[in-house]
């Protein structure tokens, strides 16, 4: 018997303490909250979709069976972004993946594999020529993300495209503040001087 | 959650382009049957009850205080035979008195009840079988007919799931 009220006004606090009583429910919730910011971010690492579901699974898997061990004076957020950064970044050097291609990986030799390694680009906007325009700057940004080195390139995807503060960033890296301003700040020079052209 | 906190950006701390440029890009999701093929994977604890009772149990056994706990059960489950032996010694005449009657007459009036219903039973079946043999062929049909009607169901169903699972399959396959 589990006493779980409404689920989706819970803070995440809220939503732990429920799950470590062993509801399933707010297992699902914290899932429902969670599996698309972190596989965005994992996907956006990696370049592989078909892997980044498996570290996104691997994180969750992770996360979950240590919910009783979560510590609620920190971010429930910074905590499974840590997990889930450090399985990409783990990944990234077990490969040596340090710049990735938005045609595929380089190591897609046969064209499907390509394919699976290609980033998904696009919804469907109001008219062909906005969604063409869309498309275009999205790859650019996708391509320019894709070459930066990892630690930039987390910093960037979680600051600007997860909308982290920078204390979170610093937190959920173990990185201090100061690195964390720096590196965003290295970041956008290059993403700025690799999307200069489409700018002018 | 789902709605991007407040990212503390201030005119001259970023460059608004490439901020609103990298704000457009999606969030994807991973494929479908994704949450339960993490649960699927995840150990739930106990509920706080069940937990409470096992730390207690762990913390007896740490201590060798269970040998006494085991004890007092033990003994304390001696209690109601003792009690029960003590109240047939005094009681010996009336319960040899039962005993007497049951041998004697309680179990013969069982058996003959116990007959006369399976005797009955069989009795009913039996003139309902007469009743219904006249119609044999009728009974036939219907037979036939709900067994054709359970394998066009049984088809249906397969060809439902069939389709189900291609769309599935070619959603997946389109994430």
């Amino acid at each position: 018997m589990h006493y779980t009220p409404d689920l989706s006004t819970a803070t995440d606090q809220q939503v732990v303490e429920w799950a470590t009583d062993g509801a399933e429910a707010a297992y699902r919730e914290l899932l429902r909250r969670y599996q698309r910011p972190v596989f965005s971010l994992i996907y956006r690492m990696v370049r592989d979709r078909e892997l980044a579901e498996d570290l996104t699974q691997e994180t969750f898997v992770k996360v979950l069976n240590a919910i009783d061990r979560y510590r609620p004076e920190y971010k429930f957020s910074s905590w499974i972004f840590k997990i889930a950064n450090n399985a990409a970044i783990d990944h990234l050097r077990r490969k040596e993946l340090d710049t990735l291609s938005l045609e595929g990986r380089p190591d897609a030799t046969t064209p499907d594999r390509v394919e699976a390694t290609a980033l998904q680009l696009g919804d469907a906007t109001e008219s062909p020529l906005e969604e063409l325009e869309a498309r275009e700057l999205g790859n650019q940004i996708e391509y320019a993300i894709g070459r930066l080195r990892p630690e930039y390139r987390a910093c960037i995807i979680m600051r600007h495209v997860e909308g982290r503060p920078y204390d979170e960033i610093a937190e959920t890296l173990d990185l201090p503040l100061g690195t964390v301003k720096t590196y965003i700040h290295r970041a956008r020079a290059e993403l700025k001087e690799m999307l200069a052209p489409l700018r002018e | 959650m789902n709605d991007r906190p407040n990212t503390d950006l201030s005119p001259g701390d970023e460059d608004p382009a490439i901020h609103r440029a990298l704000s457009t890009l999606p969030a994807w999701t991973p494929g479908p049957g994704f949450e339960n093929r993490v649960l699927a994977r995840v150990w739930r604890p106990h509920p706080l009850w069940l937990r409470r009772i096992e730390g207690y149990w762990g913390e007896l056994v740490e201590t060798g205080q269970v040998w006494l706990v085991a004890g007092a059960f033990a003994l304390g489950s001696l209690i109601p035979i003792i009690a029960l032996t003590a109240l047939a010694a005094a009681h010996t005449a009336e319960i040899g008195a039962f005993v007497g009657w049951l041998v004697a007459e309680g179990i013969p009036l069982a058996w003959a009840a116990t007959w006369a219903f399976i005797s009955g039973v069989v009795s009913n079946v039996n003139t309902l079988a007469s009743a219904l043999l006249p119609n044999a062929r009728a009974l036939l049909l219907a037979a036939v007919a709900f067994l054709v009607l359970l394998a066009s169901c049984a088809w249906g169903l397969h060809r439902t799931m069939s389709a189900a699972s291609a769309t599935r399959s070619s959603l997946h396959d389109t994430h």
